[in-house]
């Protein structure tokens, strides 16, 4: 019976291919952004939390300007005295305080010029930071002899990709003005600002710049068992001192996990709200078309109210029509996010962002959801429309040509 | 003022209050009075029918008036009429006078604007809508000048509809043993667009029938149709009434039609001007050259 019903609906649908297809589309668009952002949610939030988590969970990180901006600091002109840092080694609980100064600059090689981010650092806290906390190791070479030779290491991407030629090991390039040997690169990391960048001691890099003992941030690195909120507010009094760098954050794991958390929440919402919209539009057009049909079947309607449809019989065929358009347009808005998620999951991974997508982000239940919800948005658009068919008096809908 | 109740006859259910020429018939010792003289001589040829039955449909002073923009347009103004189980009925009369809206109203598509319609013993005027939905899906089948097919179903599915609405089985088996009956089992699956009008209209009486009704209504049935066609189609209704003993009532303007009918109720500006019964050849003629 429900059977039969379905297919006299279907049937319906199918009458007017283009127009119930345009109509389809409407649901399919917003579907579609929604199942996207939902598969590829859990995957940023994976991506981000995973970057931190290379930032490890036992590193404070200091940096100039407001907690909500981290990425102002590297457009700050501020930056704090080297002696204003290296204080935070005496307090308890710290074990060592990497500074690092950042400055993008020419970087040569074979007579071909490109401009890459120098990230200067002490190098003996620099390679403990890197190897004990961030999964670095060299893939092939030494680290540099001293903080006062001219060598680099390069990130792995610097090394391979930014020059036409792989960059060889014991080969010169010259940054900026200076020559320096390139004495070893990197593992591949998968992010962009570790993996392009070429390492040299602060000093080096101070010299390049010409900037007095400066750091612009430093990565405190915590003891294990210290307890974190604690060293992080001695940190802080201790910065309070300094009257260099007036704002500046001390930065926890929890307290940028929690950043990065209220980040999402804040695009989250927005994309919500957006798929919201784009349903409601998608709604609306199936109202519209479902107007359309009642209007232009009046006379069918008339017909089968003569042949016995009760009111309730047109209202579920237009009922199950508008829902069925809903359910259409959420199965194929399901198909195309996830496939569009894919994509972008592997344009993603190309750009050098791994795990964005997986298949194991995709909830049946999500999906489950996303269809009854196109369903319902289906039939309450219908709602309206079908009961104005419904309610029709046969003789005059049969009167209707 | 007293006003006197109003009597109207046992077989027609014509008024018979203040008629002149009153016919009266004597049956198991009680007066039977008749003005019309076509239900007088119907009743004398078969009193028990009309004494011990019932008439199937009753209409009493049936009133219709629609709204044409602002202009109140009364289609019908006071109809009375009985239908007897079994008869073959014919509505006729010009264009506009209201015989299609009659139609309506027996085939409850429509409703009055005051007035009763019995159907049995139940006034069936003022029904809900569910109630008037399954008196019409059990009890009515109709046939449209326009066949009327769904154009967007197959013949098959348009004759299964009915079954659907009137929460049915639908036996493939038997309905395709109709289809071969009225030599369209080949045509089944084909959309109404590509049948003949002769075609379409087989398959509108087939979906007429589907629900097994115990009345057919025809609103001019041949009105599209060649003669030849038209004749195929009628055969097919006499059969329905004659050996099936369906009531059948049919909206035409064709002479050939109205000559077989057991009562001719002849419309004209919304009133019922003649009810004939027992008709005869000469009768019919005049009928039509009045319609």
């Amino acid at each position: 019976m429900l059977k039969q019903f379905f297919s006299l609906s279907f049937k319906g649908v199918a009458h007017r291919p283009m127009r119930s297809w345009l109509t389809i589309l409407g649901i399919v668009i917003g579907v579609t952004f929604a199942v996207t952002i939902l598969t590829l949610s859990s995957g940023i939030r994976n991506a981000v939390s995973s970057t931190l988590q290379m930032f490890g969970k036992d590193l404070v990180v200091v940096f100039p300007g407001e907690i909500t901006n981290p990425f102002a600091s590297l457009l700050a002109d501020e930056k704090f005295k080297e002696k204003d840092l290296m204080v935070l080694e005496r307090i308890d609980g710290v074990e060592y305080v990497s500074l690092e100064l950042q400055s993008s600059m020419t970087v040569e090689y074979e007579g071909q010029k490109e401009s890459a981010l120098i990230y200067g650092a002490p190098l003996t806290p620099l390679q403990r930071l890197l190897e004990e906390t961030e999964g670095f190791y060299l893939e092939e070479g030494e680290w540099p002899k001293g903080d006062d030779v001219n060598e680099v290491i390069l990130g792995h991407n610097a090394a391979m990709n930014l020059f036409d030629e792989k960059v060889r090991i014991g080969d010169e390039i010259i940054v900026k003005t200076k020559r320096f040997r390139m004495v070893g690169y990197f593992n591949q990391i998968g992010e962009q600002m570790m993996d392009n960048v070429v390492y040299m001691s602060i000093d080096n890099l101070r010299n390049l710049t010409g900037e007095p003992p400066v750091a612009i941030s430093a990565n405190v690195k915590i003891k294990e068992g210290a307890n974190i909120d604690l060293v992080a507010r001695q940190i802080d009094f201790e910065l309070s001192k300094q009257t260099v760098v007036e704002e500046y954050s001390v930065l926890t794991p929890d307290k940028t996990q929690k950043l990065v958390d209220d980040v999402l929440e804040i695009i989250e919402l927005v994309l919500v709200v957006i798929v919201f919209i784009s349903l409601i539009v998608g709604a609306v057009g199936i109202m519209n078309t479902m107007y359309t049909s009642v209007l232009e079947r009046t006379k069918q309607i008339g017909i089968m109210k003569a042949v016995g449809a009760s009111n309730d019989s047109i209202l579920s065929l237009f009922l199950l029509e508008s829902g069925m358009i809903g359910l259409i347009g959420g199965l194929i808005g399901v198909i195309l996010g996830v496939l569009f998620a894919f994509l972008i999951g592997i344009g993603a991974e190309q750009a050098g962002v791994d795990g964005l997508f997986a298949w194991s982000a995709i909830e049946i239940f999500d999906i489950v959801a996303v269809l009854i919800i196109t369903f319902v948005v289906g039939l309450v658009s219908g709602i309206m429309p079908a009961r104005q068919a419904g309610k029709m008096e046969p003789a005059e809908a049969l009167r209707y040509e | 003022m007293v006003t006197k109740k109003k009597k109207y006859d046992a077989v027609c259910g014509l008024e018979i209050t203040g008629c002149t020429g009153l016919k009266s018939v004597n049956y198991k010792g009680k007066k039977y009075d008749f003005c019309d003289p076509d239900c007088y001589q119907r009743f004398k040829k078969n009193p028990k029918r009309y004494v011990e039955g019932k008439p199937l449909i009753k209409l009493k002073n049936v009133k219709k008036s629609f709204m044409l923009g602002k202009v109140k347009t009364e289609v019908l103004r006071g109809i009375d009429f009985n239908i007897w189980e079994g008869d073959f009925v014919v509505l006729i009369g010009p264009s506009g006078s209201g015989k299609s809206t009659t139609l309506n109203m027996l085939g409850l598509l429509d409703r009055p604007t005051s007035g009763e319609i019995y159907f049995g013993s139940k006034n069936v005027a003022h029904l809900k809508d569910i109630e008037r939905a399954q008196l019409r899906s059990k009890t009515f089948g109709f046939v449209f000048q326009q066949y009327n097919l769904i154009p967007w179903l197959s013949a098959l599915e348009n004759v299964t509809m009915p079954l659907i609405f009137a929460g049915k089985e639908a036996k493939n088996h038997s309905i395709q043993k109709r289809f071969k009956e009225i030599g369209l089992e080949h045509r089944m699956n084909h959309k109404p667009a590509t049948l003949s009008g002769g075609e379409q209209q087989r398959v509108a009486m087939l979906r007429a029938l589907s629900n097994r009704p115990k009345i057919l209504l025809a609103d001019e049935p041949t009105g599209n149709l060649d003669s030849k066609t038209g004749k195929k189609i009628l055969d097919m209704l006499y059969r329905l009434n004659k050996k099936e003993g369906k009531t059948l009532i049919i909206v035409t303007h064709d002479a050939t039609i109205a000559k077989e009918a057991d009562q001719i109720l002849s419309i004209q500006d919304g009133v019922i001007i003649r009810d004939h019964h027992h008709l005869r050849k000469k009768y019919t003629d005049k009928m039509i050259n009045h319609a």
